[in-house]
């Protein structure tokens, strides 16, 4: 089983006539006891699977366009899904596809299959003669997944996706993949070289709850699958969705999860009723999410006290945990100026991402002095923070002359991998530093 | 809720003789009770106010013996319309289920809420969700080595805010009895006698070279410290006793005290009040309670994991009060490993999270630099949401000393 516990981090407080209610969820799991698939754990494992289905479904989405054949891209895109195959557990189905620009089934020669040793050693023969060829259709290889997916209602639904180029999609047909998959699977998606579009793969990964990363050489593929297959073997409950009631007459500015990376759902959410909505979440292993909930409330005279919102987190009709935003006016500015660290900071993380992404996109547009602002101001947020990871690689984007002040200067060389490691790592945000 | 002195034998208490002290007070008519609580079925006795385990009010209407204000019928009796929505509905916690306007009275009222914030010191008394009165009471000081301190009431911290090195910090709770009338009033009456008791003894604790637990040096356990809150404990009892009250009416108080001087933090406590000590060396509850279940457990009777949900898991075996079979406080000491913090409360608040670990996870959730005031605050939420079915109070004294 996966426990799962709330905490709300909030100033309660609000001026008289305030109506802007900020709080951050922090939303913990823990598995007690065995992993699902293991034996006493909540999954099926291999002997059930026949009989109730698999309990998850692992599809391996590989890049073999032409430019795959540069370096020891495609010798380590191999390696790499055979490591992948090999961390897969037992009784797990699976596939692997050849994307070009279409996608081809690899392994199992159609449908999916249950993994065991001997199906491990027959992918892995199969994905080892794998070769690099013809051109690149992401929304394509998306589409042949969740063909897949749809044929194991119940599992968890995951795809591991690795491109190196542009996809050469028309934007609408791109689009409408991405639409059709959306709350089908979780994709994570993983660009290596510096020819993609960091972009296109973060709109995979925000519409298909998973994560964005650069490799910066192929020989690093292989680890980075191991730890995302790891990852998503660990999940235990499918499908968890943030049920948010809020009281009539307000209106939900956003929600966001801000930790460990920020993911919109504000656009998200399925109305329930009027004052229900429910915002998709993916699935869950022992892990740590903070989600930042922005509310308008009608105001409450002096002294009322009203509830803000009620957030359940629920798995098919059961309520996983509940969190309660209580809110009241009062007169005293000194309780309601209050700031509460968690949200300071979380908030500062999400103004961090925009600044980062505005900032690289004045660059690539010319417009240099924007550039210089928006990196300036990343810089400035990122010392507050006191997140060194970021400073790092936004050093090797601008001259930093004094991060506190946000002062930058532009840089003559940047290595266009430097630029994209910040752009694609800019949602990922560091938790709240405790003095 | 604490609930008693301790009343006559409940079902499944048979074998415990009836209380003297019960026995022994004059006859006068008594309402008629139900002798179950309409709400949840628990047992009730006859002079119950409240159910013990859900809070339900028991008597509607006048109850001719008792000169106190009496509990208006619960909310479920006669449903009210939200003030804004017109919706009847309400969530556990008060909360309407359309509009989310927490259907509360006003709160001018003092007795719903109290806070008292000296810096290093901060306490939050609150009514709770469910009780018409605040029946707890709590008072605190920062005292320099010259005697001079900060009040029991005040609304800013003092200037410079932080602690004041060799400075004494002292903080008292007492929980009404709310099953004897006039305990609100009584324990105000108490808390404020304990802690003037404690501001006059505490510099010559500080003065003093080295407390000394074995009592030599002329001082009793817990050497001057654990003189001082004996004596606390003394002028509470004879501040609660003095109370003018109908005849037959006993007010009754729980005590818990701390005085922290010096690098020693010395506790007392009578009832089922705590005091829990959070530092470096972790998290520990110094108090024991002073109830029948408690003792149960201690005497290997009842197994020590329901010790806190056994029927006599809130019947305090000792008090402040007239009848109380003992006013002398337990006291223990601890050299706290600063930075820590030390929390008093009532039993409002270990209701709902008792475990030492688990109220220490609790004040973990904030910052670690956050002051005492918003630590006592954080409790009493959690407190609130976890039902508020009691009165709630909790000090808390910021411990120094550097990570």
């Amino acid at each position: 089983m996966v426990s799962f516990t709330c905490a709300v981090h909030q100033n309660p407080y609000l001026p008289e006539n305030g109506t802007q209610v900020d709080v951050v969820v922090t939303v913990t799991a823990e598995a007690d006891g065995a992993l699902p698939g293991e034996k006493g754990g909540t999954g099926t494992g291999n002997a059930a699977a026949g009989e109730r289905g698999p309990d998850a479904v692992e599809v391996i989405l590989l890049d073999c366009s032409g430019s795959m054949s540069i370096g020891r891209r495609i010798e380590e895109a191999r390696r790499a899904a055979a490591v992948a195959v090999d961390t897969l557990r037992d009784g797990v189905a699976f596939a692997v596809i050849q994307g070009t620009n279409r996608a081809r089934q690899v392994y199992p020669n159609k449908g999916l299959a249950i993994v065991s040793d001997r199906t491990r050693e027959e992918a892995k023969t199969r994905i080892g003669q794998l070769q690099a060829t013809s051109g690149t259709a992401i929304g394509t290889w998306l589409l042949a997944a969740r063909d897949l997916m749809l044929t194991a209602p119940g599992a968890i639904h995951h795809a591991l996706l690795l491109t190196d180029g542009q996809n050469y999609e028309a934007p609408g047909a791109f689009a409408a993949a991405l639409a059709a998959c959306e709350g089908v699977f979780q994709c994570d998606a993983r660009g290596v070289g510096d020819d993609w579009n960091v972009d296109e793969l973060r709109r995979i990964a925000t519409a298909l709850l998973g994560s964005v990363a650069l490799l910066r050489e192929p020989a690093g593929i292989a680890a980075d699958f191991q730890a995302v297959i790891q990852t998503v073997m660990g999940r235990g409950v499918p499908d968890v969705w943030l049920r948010i009631w809020t009281p009539r007459g307000a209106r939900i500015r956003f929600v966001r999860q801000v930790s460990p990376q920020i993911d919109e759902l504000t656009d998200r959410a399925a109305a329930v009723s009027d004052l229900i909505r429910d915002y998709p979440t993916g699935a869950w292993g022992s892990e740590t999410r903070d989600y930042h909930v922005c509310v308008d409330v009608p105001p409450a005279p002096v002294g009322g006290r009203r509830l803000a919102a009620r957030i359940n987190l629920l798995h098919g009709e059961d309520t996983l945990s509940t969190a309660k935003v209580e809110v009241l006016w009062t007169d005293d500015s000194a309780e309601s100026t209050r700031i509460n660290e968690v949200v300071a900071h979380y908030t500062g993380q999400a103004e961090l991402a925009r600044a980062i992404q505005d900032g690289i996109r004045a660059r690539q547009a010319g417009d240099e002095d924007t550039a210089a602002i928006a990196l300036g101001r990343a810089a400035q947020l990122a010392s507050v923070a006191g997140d060194e990871d970021t400073l790092a690689r936004l050093a090797k984007v601008v001259d930093i002359v004094d991060a506190p002040t946000g002062r930058v200067r532009r840089r003559e060389a940047v290595e266009k991998l430097d630029e994209m490691d910040l752009d694609a790592s800019s949602t990922m945000t560091t938790g709240v530093k405790m003095p | 809720m604490t609930a008693a002195p301790t009343g006559p034998a409940r079902a499944g208490e048979a074998a415990r003789p009836a209380d003297p002290a019960v026995a022994a007070r004059p006859a006068r008519p008594l309402p008629a009770a139900p002798p179950t609580c309409p709400s949840c079925g628990a047992d009730a006795l006859p002079v119950d106010r409240f159910c013990e385990a859900c809070g339900t009010a028991l008597h509607r209407g006048a109850v001719p013996a008792l000169p106190v204000e009496v509990a208006p019928p619960a909310p479920e009796q006669e449903p009210e319309q939200c003030a804004e929505c017109r919706g009847v509905e309400l969530d556990a916690d008060g909360y309407c289920l359309t509009c989310g306007l927490r259907r509360a009275r006003p709160e001018p009222d003092p007795d719903t809420r109290t806070e008292l914030d000296l810096g290093p010191v901060a306490g939050v008394s609150d009514r709770g969700l469910v009780h018409r009165a605040n029946e707890d009471a709590m008072a605190a000081a920062v005292i320099s080595a010259a005697g001079e301190s900060e009040g029991t009431v005040r609304a800013d911290p003092p200037p410079g805010g932080s602690h004041a090195s060799g400075a004494a910090m002292a903080a008292v709770v007492c929980d009404g009895v709310s099953r004897a009338a006039g305990s609100g009033p009584g324990a105000r009456t108490a808390v404020a006698a304990a802690l003037n008791s404690l501001r006059a003894a505490a510099p010559a604790v500080l003065a003093a070279p080295e407390v000394d637990p074995g009592g030599r040096n002329g001082a009793g356990a817990g050497g001057l410290a654990g003189d001082a809150l004996r004596a606390a404990a003394a002028a509470g009892q004879a501040a609660i006793v003095a109370v003018p009250v109908a005849p037959g009416d006993e007010p009754s108080c729980t005590f818990a005290a701390a005085l922290y001087a010096a690098g020693e933090l010395t506790v007392g406590w009578l009832g089922d009040s705590r005091i829990y000590l959070f530092d470096q060396a972790g998290a520990r509850l110094l108090s024991a309670d002073d109830t029948v279940a408690a003792q149960a457990a201690r005497d290997g009777l009842i197994p020590p994991e329901v010790a806190e949900t056994a029927p006599g898991a809130h019947t305090i075996t000792s008090w402040l009060g007239r009848r109380s079979p003992r006013t002398t406080p337990h006291v223990r000491t601890a050299r706290p490993a600063g930075p820590g913090r030390v929390v008093v409360c009532t039993d409002g608040l270990w209701n709902g999270v008792s475990a030492p670990g688990a109220m220490s996870a609790l004040v973990a959730e904030l910052p670690a630099d956050v002051g005492a005031a918003e630590v006592a605050r954080h409790l009493v939420a959690a407190a609130l949401r976890a039902g508020g079915r009691d009165n709630i109070t909790v000090v808390v004294i910021d411990i120094p000393g550097s990570a």
